[in-house]
């Protein structure tokens, strides 16, 4: 009986998923955008020299008579684009011609033969700029109908900058190779995230802001000197010598939204695997030792996302140490390949490598697979991959220690995360939902990472675990190898913890994002004191039987006195809320018995107090005792107790005056 | 002059000037303690209270001290910036002890008072002063030396030849410690100038320290072997602290207490070695003085004051015109002696500086 259940509940479960699949379920993805590109690489000067076959299909009901692009490199072709003109500074301006870059579209072609290349105009959608060439616009002579496909024929000419923003080259024969080709925007249609009409999504380039494409099929062929070690987005189909100095390896990269490569003389290649995943480490020789910090961490991050989010469903993944000259290129996450960053290690407890690896790794998920608009809504992946990096680090290399662990010295990476934000000058400087390029006055990674990655947190503090891993997972199924925006998000945790919790947040949790997401607000819970006093007789004159008289008042004892057995004490405990965000919170308040008593408080009003009239004084009370409330920008103040110990003071105040001695005596040293 | 013998003898010298040790520590401690102090203060006011205090007992917690320093930042950040602008004036103030103590191991066996601690101070401050600004412009022009010609060496003088931090760290593992070795025996000149300062009452700087380092270089290994003890000493201090203050911890009051006893040792021992290396300097350098100078080891023997160092010999026809500071008169014969003895390759008609 309990097996023929189970197996009607699977039939159940398989027809679900079967009902909810895409109509493009034989792949993994819609593939709209299809690229077959090939390379030749020239080293001495440094370009790329290029034919792509593009591939389109117009997803949406309405027809298409113009194209946009991306032309990335043009942002590093002068100071005039909007790019270099916000003054975000990635190293110094090259001093010579062969460090600044840029593309050329030289021709394309529909597939028709029509030659489109008089109707490419230069476009800047998000600013006035018009030096800015990041955005073409191409009309074409034949309208695409929905539905339909199109093929284009596009001759082009990449010239790599010195490595700027990522991209480029570094020395001589270090190629890191992104944001390269004529990449097609997204065509939204009305409805399509925030679209009212049907348009393109296509923004120039800017210094605080990344990508958004559509997935496809990637065939690139790369033409590079042949002693290049290569490596790239996808799986590696095919490699042969062109028997004149140079190599042709053939990469294929399915289901993706980018293709990026790399290739330098100087690579050693590690190969290692995780269930059924192929990875491959290319590293310096020099950081040979890192080996176990790139792969240790991959794989605990594979591990982890696997079991709380889902599956990576790629066969390869390719792990980049850029050499030290090439560091500009460190840190940075691309399908399936993703680079680290370049470093002798010191001391085994600085685990600088293992976050970025597991970052960028995240990445993967957040904004490869669900492919999030990384200009418009920054939190959607550098948030999530914040909460997930500080998540998987801290599972792995201790919560208090996941980042630093030197002498004594120790620093988690949620901690680390959290910090960022509640340090912040200004927390409020801008909300979340903000557009990367309109954080105009800074803030962009304090907010994007670190504020998203603590409200994260304390939704699954406030929610619990499993209800928390049950919205990613929903949120993950539901969008992977699509475009959700914020409000899709929300919907999921709408529908999982209203489901899961019942009313107990309210209808839905909007209240919840009005505030962290929207909102500007900060939260600072305060328990501001606790008092306890005898409660004494009522004292004053009383009418008795028509005569007036007087209780005299005994001595009204503070708490701080012996503790007589039969007194009854009156006990007040407030808390304050000293920011504007409002969030339900806990207030365990203890007594001197060691009884302890969890209060429910909404959060809502400036002030509010509990008060207590029994035989034990309140010796201390904790407002928000587990935490919950991750965003509250100051944990010292919501607590205080009456019996406070001040030992941990000597201590630091004697490190303090140890530290100090050591300063002083440094001084003379050498004199 | 073996320079064992000579490393226990500034040992036992210091010890003989305890008072003046302890002079010296008691101030650093006390100008330690107004940072300590009011960082404790600022600790009980604001966090004293709190429950998450004592999440700062067992070991360190990032949160609870960043919460810490986020909202009391600028209280802290007054207290860090008196200790950046005492530690300069301290180390002047250093200077100005310097002559002091110099002249403490000089005189040593004569009763040590403290008036005339502070007199020798005020007596050599501006001679000590100058050689500090002299040995400060030195440690700077030999760690340029050092790490320009190592930078050119290295990278061809540009870091657009910086490939790999390879070349870096192993260039570092080469180089610090060259660095380390010379500003060591720079500082050790330093203190062999300190001492012909107050033992010849010479007013020209430089010259002294230029016939100190002949001196030093002369008689390398003996000077150099001697000085490199009391560095050895100060790194087996720092690694019994270590060691002690891991097995200690510091999470309870009474490991506090023990601790704060281990630091102050620790400190204590600290400034000794500091003093070791002078009192050892002082000595080794009598006893050059004395193999140079035949003449003046017998005179030393008849002294029953000092040891080694004749230090209050008669004063001798005065030839030089040279204006002397009035208290240098005893230092004459030092002073006249000196410009026979066959190292120094200077006679002392150098200018004033
Ligand atoms: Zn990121």
């Amino acid at each position: 009986m309990k097996h023929l259940i189970t197996c009607i509940l699977l039939l159940l479960t398989s027809l679900a998923v079967y009902a909810q699949t895409p109509a493009w379920a034989t792949n993994l993805s819609p593939r709209i955008a299809n690229y077959d590109i090939s390379v030749k690489l020239d080293t001495a000067k440094k370009t790329l020299t290029c034919k792509e076959r593009l591939n389109w299909r117009n997803d949406s009901p309405d027809v298409i008579t113009e194209l946009q692009f991306h032309l990335y490199l043009n942002a590093f072709k002068n100071t005039k684009s909007t790019f270099l003109r916000s003054g975000a500074r990635f190293g110094r301006l090259p001093d010579d011609e062969l460090g600044w870059g840029w593309v050329d579209v030289t021709k394309i072609i529909d597939e028709n033969g029509n030659d489109l290349t008089e109707n490419i105009k230069f476009i800047h959608p998000d600013d006035d700029n018009e030096d800015d060439q990041t955005v073409i616009s191409v009309t074409l002579e034949e309208p695409i109908r929905p539905g339909a496909s199109a093929n284009f024929d596009i001759d082009f000419i990449s010239k790599l900058p010195r490595i700027i923003a990522r991209t480029g080259f570094a020395g001589d024969d270090y190629y890191f190779v992104v944001q390269w080709f004529p990449k097609i925007g997204v065509y939204e249609e009305a409805g399509e995230r925030y679209a009212t009409e049907g348009q393109w999504n296509c923004h120039q380039f800017h210094a605080s802001t990344e990508f958004f494409a559509d997935f496809g099929v990637y065939n690139v062929d790369l033409t590079v000197p042949e002693g290049f070690v290569v490596g790239a987005s996808g799986v590696l189909k095919d490699e042969k010598s062109n028997g004149d100095g140079t190599k042709t390896v053939t990469y294929r990269a399915e289901d993706v939204i980018d293709f990026a490569w790399t290739a330098s003389p100087d690579f050693t290649v590690i190969e290692d695997k995780w269930n059924r995943v192929d990875i491959k480490l290319m590293i310096q020789p020099e950081h040979e030792h890192n080996a176990d910090k790139y792969l240790g961490s991959v794989k605990n991050s594979m591990e982890y996302l696997a079991k709380h989010v889902g599956d990576y469903p790629y066969k390869t993944l390719t792990i980049v140490d850029p050499p030290l000259y090439g560091i500009g290129s460190s840190g940075m996450e691309y399908p399936t390949l993703i680079t680290g960053v370049p470093g002798f290690t010191i001391h085994e407890g600085i685990r600088q490598i293992e976050t970025v690896t597991v970052h960028e790794f995240v990445h993967q998920y957040f904004m490869q697979l669900v492919a999030t608009n990384e200009q418009e809504e920054a939190w959607l992946d550098e948030g999530f991959t914040t909460y997930y990096e500080n998540a998987i680090m801290d599972h792995y290399y201790g919560e208090k220690t996941s980042t630093t662990d030197v002498g004594g010295y120790h620093t988690g990476d949620k901690e680390d995360s959290r910090l960022r934000y509640t340090g912040m000058k200004n927390p409020s400087v801008a909300p979340c939902a903000t557009p990367g390029w309109e954080f105009k006055f800074g803030g962009y990674g304090d907010i994007a990472y670190g504020k998203t990655g603590a409200w994260l947190e304390m939704l699954k503090r406030m929610v619990g675990t499993t209800t928390m891993d049950n919205i990613m997972k929903t949120y993950f199924e539901r969008w992977k190898f699509r475009h959700p925006c914020g409000q899709d998000f929300i919907d999921v945790v709408n529908e999982v913890v209203l489901r899961e919790h019942g009313d107990k947040f309210g209808d839905d949790m909007n209240w919840f994002f009005d505030q962290v997401l929207y909102g500007t607000e900060v939260c600072d819970y305060k328990l501001a004191s606790i008092s306890n006093r005898v409660a004494g007789e009522p004292v004053g004159i009383f009418d008795k039987e028509g005569e007036k008289e007087w209780a005299a008042p005994e001595d009204e004892k503070e708490t701080e006195e012996e503790n007589a057995e039969d007194e009854i004490y009156k006990s007040r405990v407030v808390v304050q809320r000293l920011g504007e965000m409002m969030m339900p919170v806990d207030i365990l308040v203890h007594f001197d018995n060691g009884d302890e008593v969890l209060e429910k408080w909404d959060g809502k009003s400036r002030n509010f107090e509990l008060r207590y009239e029994r035989p034990d004084k309140v010796t201390w009370a904790h407002v928000d005792p587990e935490q919950k409330i991750y965003m509250d920008l100051n944990f010292n103040n919501n607590s205080i107790t009456k019996e406070p110990d001040d030992t941990p003071i000597k201590k630091w105040a004697t490190k303090v005056l140890f530290w100090a001695q050591n300063v002083l005596q440094s001084m003379f040293f050498f004199f | 002059m073996n320079p064992i013998a000579i490393f226990f003898r500034g040992i036992w010298d210091t010890f003989r000037l305890f008072k003046m040790w302890l002079l010296i520590f008691l101030l650093i401690f006390v100008l330690a303690a107004t940072v300590a102090v009011p960082f404790a203060n600022v600790m009980q006011n604001s966090i004293g209270q709190s429950l998450e205090l004592q999440k700062l007992l067992p070991e360190y917690d990032h949160t609870v001290f960043s919460d810490f320093r986020n909202v009391h930042g600028d209280k802290l950040s007054g207290i860090l910036g008196q200790l950046f602008w005492m530690a300069p004036l301290f180390l002047l103030f250093y200077v100005f002890m310097s002559g002091g103590i110099v002249k403490a191991y000089d005189q040593i066996g004569q009763k040590f008072s403290f008036q005339e601690f502070w007199g020798n101070c005020t007596r050599y401050f501006w001679r000590f002063f100058r050689l500090f600004a002299w040995l400060l412009l030195f440690q700077g022009v030999l760690a340029g030396i050092v790490y320009g010609v190592a930078f050119f060496i290295v990278l061809g003088g540009s870091w657009d030849n910086l490939r790999t931090e390879t070349p870096i760290i192993n260039a570092a593992k080469i180089v610090i410690p060259i660095h380390l070795i010379l500003a060591t025996f720079l500082a050790m000149v330093g203190d062999y100038t300190k001492v012909r300062l107050v033992k010849h009452g010479n007013w020209l700087v430089i010259e002294e320290f230029f016939k100190a380092e002949f001196m030093c270089i002369r008689y390398f290994f003996r000077t150099y072997f001697a000085y490199l003890l009391d560095i050895v000493l100060l790194v087996g201090i720092y690694v019994l602290y270590w060691f002690l203050a891991g097995k200690i911890g510091m999470a309870s009051t009474s490991a506090i207490l023990i601790m704060l006893i281990i630091q102050t040792l620790t400190m204590f021992f600290r400034l000794g070695t500091r003093l070791f290396a002078l009192g050892s300097v002082n000595a080794m350098y009598d006893g050059i003085y004395a193999k140079e100078n035949p003449a003046s080891e017998e005179e030393a023997e008849e002294d029953e004051a000092t040891v080694v160092a004749p230090v209050a010999l008669a004063d001798t026809d005065r030839q030089e015109d040279r204006v002397e500071d009035e208290f240098d008169e005893e230092d004459q014969d030092y002073n006249e002696r000196e410009h026979i003895t066959d190292w120094s390759p200077y006679t002392g008609d150098g200018g004033k500086l």
